[in-house]
């Protein structure tokens, strides 16, 4: 019974790994690598967004 | 070396800390097995902490009693001591994580990266639990009038909705500090502070002797307050170790087996409290000035010995590296987690059957 129980452990254990641990860490590991630079780069397109809105906004107003 | 080659980013893993963790995370699910089906060989024959166990120490003396005194009293324990195996997962971490965030970008990111590195397993693991529990396979509450002793009949006693269930996936387990959902997951709470503790010294101070400075202030800090210092001075040893260039450093055979073997002698200080007769109870009354029970000191000390033996000696590494440990070092985390609340379905099932029923003495050891 034991036995069994240890190869289902096993097996489970090797699925879950393979499922949702080993993508959980290449996720983390992108959002520790590329989440700065992403952040940074979505910052400075919404702040051109809000340049550009602005400066239509003054082309009308003119 | 494999330590250069991860700080370079060039390794994936340190094959052979994780044949360690394979191996500790093997000793947890054992641990449990005996909490759960065995607790004599556990928690003694006669639980100090908890007299109504002290029913045990009634039965008549044989092989059941004896077996259980040998695995519980004596330096043997190190085999089954679960809670000794977490203080090698969280030197490892503290190793592993110093090792990794040499350099630090962004703490905030670096802080969220590994949240959602604990938070996703450890929530598809309570959601797997939450099924169990919903379709009433959880068995281990039938049992636990067997069994008799208090740590069973913890578990899966009351009903757990959706909602909490959902609450204690992703921020539950680190907010209380521990879940009733499933017994491993106490350490999540530490695994993360001790985590942003490491990540905060090694983004705030450069350069190898500064950061060890700061690593010896980091420590003299837990102690003052006191908090659970044991489990956050191993994330700081095993950053110290990194720091050290442990895992550069080779020690021959005889030292190597004086650290080992004084490290797994440590690891095999009993559940309950030493007192002053007791094999370990002269090296734990000089600890019991640090605001926590002194055998957790022992298992810390142990526990840095293990780690250290592993990185320093070239035979323990080999062993570590072979391909079962390495093989449970990749499912280790997989295996924590999910051990419990297949053991209390699937096993605990068939225990709990009639015709089965654990007899009273021998299978309490």
């Amino acid at each position: 019974m034991l036995t069994a129980y240890l190869a289902v452990l096993l097996l489970v254990s090797d699925l879950f790994e393979r499922l949702v641990d080993r993508p959980a860490l290449r996720l983390s590991r992108k959002v520790r690598r590329e989440g700065p630079s992403l952040a940074r780069d979505l910052v400075v397109s919404w702040r051109a967004a809000g340049r550009t809105e602005l400066s239509t906004a003054a082309a009308r107003k003119a | 070396m494999a330590d250069q080659r991860l700080l370079e980013g060039k390794a994936d893993r340190l094959h052979h800390l994780d044949g360690l963790r394979g191996v500790a995370a093997l000793v947890v699910a054992f641990s449990h097995f005996l909490t759960c089906f065995y607790p004599a060989c556990y928690f003694g024959p006669v639980d100090r902490a908890s007299p109504a166990w002290a029913h045990f120490a009634t039965l008549p003396q044989g092989s059941a009693r004896d077996l259980a005194t040998l695995v519980s009293s004596t330096p043997l324990f190190v085999a089954v001591n679960g809670s000794f195996a977490v203080y090698i997962f969280f030197v490892l971490s503290g190793y592993v994580l110093a090792a990794a965030n040499r350099r630090i970008g962004s703490l905030a990111f670096t802080a969220a990266a590994r949240y959602l590195r604990l938070t996703l397993p450890c929530g598809a693991a309570i959601l797997l639990t939450g099924l169990l529990i919903g379709t009433g396979a959880m068995a281990l509450p039938d049992i636990a009038g067997t069994v008799g002793h208090g740590w069973v009949a913890k578990w899966y006693q009351a009903p757990l909705g959706w909602p909490r269930i959902g609450y204690e996936a992703v921020a539950g387990l680190y907010v209380g500090g521990a879940t009733n959902i499933n017994p491993v997951l106490w350490t999540m709470q530490r695994e993360l502070i001790g985590s942003l503790m490491i990540f905060s010294v090694a983004w705030s101070v450069s350069g190898g002797r500064r950061r060890l400075l700061a690593y010896a202030a980091l420590a003299a800090l837990i102690l003052a307050c006191g908090l659970e210092p044991s489990r956050y001075l191993a994330f700081v040893a095993g950053a110290v170790l990194f720091e050290l260039k442990a895992g550069e450093q080779r020690i021959g055979a005889l030292a190597a087996a004086l650290m080992l073997g004084t490290g797994l002698l440590l690891g095999g200080a009993p559940f309950f409290a030493p007192e002053p007769g007791d094999l370990y109870g002269p090296l734990a009354a000089p600890l019991a000035h640090f605001g926590e029970d002194a055998r957790l000191f022992l298992w810390l000390a142990g526990s840095i010995l293990v780690v250290g033996t592993a990185l320093v000696s070239a035979p323990v590494r080999s062993f570590f590296s072979l391909a079962p440990c390495r093989y449970l070092g990749r499912i280790s985390f997989s295996l924590y987690l999910l051990h419990f609340p297949l053991m209390a379905s699937l096993l605990a099932r068939p225990m709990s059957a009639p015709a089965s029923t654990i007899p009273s003495s021998s299978a309490r050891c």
